[in-house]
């Protein structure tokens, strides 16, 4: 009953996520700087936030049996949708309106993924071990990071190529300055780039304790682990952009990007691929498969 | 009657605007000139950097007229009399009301829907009213025009566009910067639009603003006249160019150069020096002064003259119907305006009007009564034939003798033309031995006379 109840909240929290993110991209058209859009948008996104924090809390207490605030990939997933939200809300007092435009669609693909790892590929976490706390904790909140690193990434591209092709901006003022986004995007690349260092340290300590993943049994070269190797350098170049001024503009905004999809696909070598060497695999399934006692009858 | 002359950005040069510049002890000058010159005026001065504009009320055909005030103005200001007779406007009556009206909603500023003029109008009227300057007529029209252009801006979106060259190098400035107090700003070359985007650039308040050209007292003068801070800037030798492109992060140029000033190949040497730090050039030069493949180089936003003016005509297009619903209501607005002032006017008109034939009666009656008390009971209906002849005399004197044909510049038609249409008096001349009988009867009737003819009517008045 109460994944029903939390995979009918989680469609309702899509759908309004999807209609303020209908309302975002519907200012990008000329002469479509409507107030009252604009604060029926802001509700919407109010409105997820609310909900997802209730729904993430009500499990968290609940359904989870005790405080155990990430007890599946959906609790990951509703935890960083309500952060992201409010990210939203709160960048758009911060004068980068625009990137609602972008988050917004990422936010409707986090709880559309949730309704999925709800109903269909329900799988709780092993939480009895205070480093997979850790390393799931911190590769959520990587996520979201990278989220907001991305969005930003993909507002600096479409600004610049408005610039680029002489456009004003609309009625209401610019969608946000290129300056301003670059900035967001360095500071959410030096987040990602914390805690994706810690998620790889702990996961270092998870894979090297864990009983048949040893070190020297090839698991280094696994495709989660290169791809999360290959994030950490992504966000490292991002964060010293100001350094590093050869990635400097649109460069950075597209490996903020490529970030993303880089996490994502590692998210998906993690879960998804079904022919690992045995020991990686059995070193995969310790860290995101859940006890016996905690799965799902 | 209401009148306007002025000039403004349109009509002319900056040099002369800045020459009919009326503040300060200026301002007091004009007004207290006019004040002798015209005393029975109504007079606000309106100046802004934009324009210098006096609207006058007056009665009709009486001074000031229009050249009487642009001889006045040449003299004062010290400008030449036919250069400001071709650069100045002159509205009369509707026109001027409708001008002012357009002014105050910023239809008629160089950035469409500027809020800045109608606090400069509400200044101009509250200082004119302060010395006591305005009457009836015009208190009525600046309250109107300034409650009207702040209806205009609430009910429609006339104030959301940006139409100049400079705002909208600012509203490009603002998409690639966050922050300008950090930021550097150059102006190299000189010209109008160079100084006008660049004070639109120092509203930015940048952290410095340097400006470069081959004749350094035209880069002081240029500073001068944006009234740049020393603190914050000012003129750098044409020398420094290269360190100068390396420092900003704005770039305004504008010089008479025949070919290119900045080229790709010096841009590409000049971002690696930038470490990439973005760059917006605003290229006003004809010739141009940026190669146009600069824009395509990383991190540099080129935007020359042509890019700029389509902003400013698209955004105009797509302001027309606002300006279009702006004017309608204006036209509301003056035409409400308009017949209020007159009605007022009228009503004045007929109290002053009543007063004057009130207070002429009653000095008649005194002198008839005094007749009538010494005199034989058989000689009263006379007095009182006198006393009718005498009152009616003294009635028509003061606008009969304003008839007499002998004064080549009075406007005897206009008269004429008036009597008749107030004492419905009929346009035909009078029938012989007609002309001495009285006109009381409505016109159409064949057994009434017609009436006397206005040079008859001249010779019957007269003082006792």
């Amino acid at each position: 009953m109460a994944e029903i109840a939390t995979t009918i909240c989680l469609i309702v929290l899509t759908a309004l996520s999807s209609a303020a993110g209908v309302l975002a991209f519907a200012r990008l058209g000329p002469g479509s700087a409507s107030r009252s859009l604009r604060k029926i948008q802001y509700s919407l996104t109010g409105i997820c936030v609310t909900g997802a924090a209730l729904l993430f809390l009500y499990r968290a207490v609940y359904f989870n049996e005790g405080w155990r605030p990430l007890g599946a990939h959906v609790d990951g997933l509703l935890l960083i949708s309500t952060l992201f939200a409010a990210a939203i809300l709160f960048v758009q007092r911060a004068a980068i309106r625009g990137l609602s435009v972008f988050a917004l669609p990422l936010l409707t693909i986090m709880l559309a993924w949730g309704i999925c790892a709800n109903a269909f590929t329900y799988e709780p976490f092993d939480t009895r071990s205070m480093w997979m706390v850790f390393h799931q904790a911190s590769v959520y909140l990587g996520l979201l990071f990278f989220c907001i690193a991305a969005a930003a990434g993909a507002l600096y591209l479409f600004v610049q190529h408005r610039l680029h092709t002489h456009r004003p901006s609309d009625g209401a003022g610019p969608m946000a300055s290129l300056e301003s986004v670059e900035r967001l995007n360095i500071r959410a690349a030096t987040t990602g780039f914390a805690l994706l260092t810690v998620a790889l340290i702990t996961g270092l300590i998870i894979q090297t304790s864990a009983q048949h993943t040893r070190l020297g049994g090839g698991w280094w070269y696994s495709p989660k682990v290169m791809l999360a190797a290959a994030v950490w350098l992504i966000s490292a170049i991002v964060m010293n952009v100001r350094f590093a001024t050869t990635f400097r503009g649109a460069r950075a905004a597209w490996l903020s990007i490529a970030g993303l999809i880089l996490l994502l696909a590692t998210f998906v070598a993690a879960n998804a691929l079904p022919d690992l060497p045995r020991e990686l695999d059995d070193g995969l399934r310790t860290v995101h498969a859940g006890a016996p006692e905690n799965r799902r009858e | 009657m209401i009148l306007m002359i002025g000039v403004n950005h349109r009509t002319a040069r900056l040099e002369l605007r800045e020459q009919l510049a009326l503040e300060g002890d200026r301002l007091d000058a004009v007004y207290e000139r006019l004040g002798q010159m015209f005393a029975d005026t109504e007079r606000v001065i309106v100046h802004t950097c934009n324009r210098t504009e006096l609207y006058i009320a007056r009665p009709a055909y009486t001074p000031p007229t229009a050249e009487q005030i642009i001889e006045f103005l040449s003299g004062f200001c010290g400008v030449d009399r036919a250069a400001l007779q071709a650069a100045s406007i002159h509205r009369e009556n509707e026109q001027a009301v409708e001008h002012l009206f357009r002014v105050a909603a910023g239809l008629d500023s160089m950035v469409l829907g500027e809020t800045q003029v109608l606090g400069q109008i509400k200044r101009a009227y509250e200082d004119a009213h302060g010395r006591g300057v305005v009457g009836a007529v015009l208190h009525k029209i600046f309250q109107t025009a300034i409650s009207t252009a702040r209806r205009v801006r609430h009910e429609t979106g006339i104030d959301s566009g940006r139409v100049s060259v400079g705002s909208v190098a600012v509203d490009f400035a603002r998409q690639i910067f966050d922050r300008f107090d950090d930021k550097t700003v150059v102006g190299i070359g000189a010209g109008e639009m160079a100084k006008l985007t660049l004070r639109h650039l120092e509203g930015l308040s940048p952290e410095k603003l340097w400006l470069a050209n081959r004749t350094p007292q035209r880069a002081e003068a240029m500073a001068r006249s944006i009234g740049l801070d020393a603190s914050r800037g000012g003129p750098r030798a044409f020398d420094d160019l290269g360190q100068l492109l390396i420092e900003a992060d704005i770039v305004l140029t504008s010089t008479s150069a025949t070919s290119p000033i900045i080229t790709a190949q010096r841009c590409r040497l000049l971002m690696r020096s930038r470490r990439n730090r973005p760059l917006f050039i605003i290229d006003l030069a004809l010739p141009r002064d940026v190669e146009p493949s600069v824009g395509s180089m990383r991190n540099v936003y080129l935007f020359n003259l042509d890019d700029l003016q389509r902003v400013v005509s698209g955004t105009y297009a797509q302001q027309a119907d606002e300006v279009e619903h702006c004017q309608s209501l204006l036209n509301e607005a003056v035409s409400v305006c308009l017949h209020e002032v007159r009605h007022r006017d009228a009503g004045q008109l007929i109290k002053q009007l009543r007063e004057r034939l009130h207070e002429m009666g009653a000095i008649e009656q005194q002198r008839t009564l005094r007749k009538l008390e010494v005199a034989e009971p058989r000689d009263a209906a006379k007095i009182v034939e006198e006393h009718s002849r005498r009152l009616i005399n003294k009635i028509l004197h003061l606008p009969l003798s304003a008839m007499d044909p002998r004064d080549r510049g009075a406007p005897l038609s206009f008269y004429a033309a008036a009597l008749r249409k107030l004492f419905h008096l009929d346009e035909r001349p009078p029938q012989q031995g007609q002309a001495d009988k009285p006109s009381t009867e409505s016109r159409g009737d064949p057994n009434v006379a017609a009436p006397k003819r206005t040079d008859d009517l001249k010779m019957t008045t007269g003082r006792d």
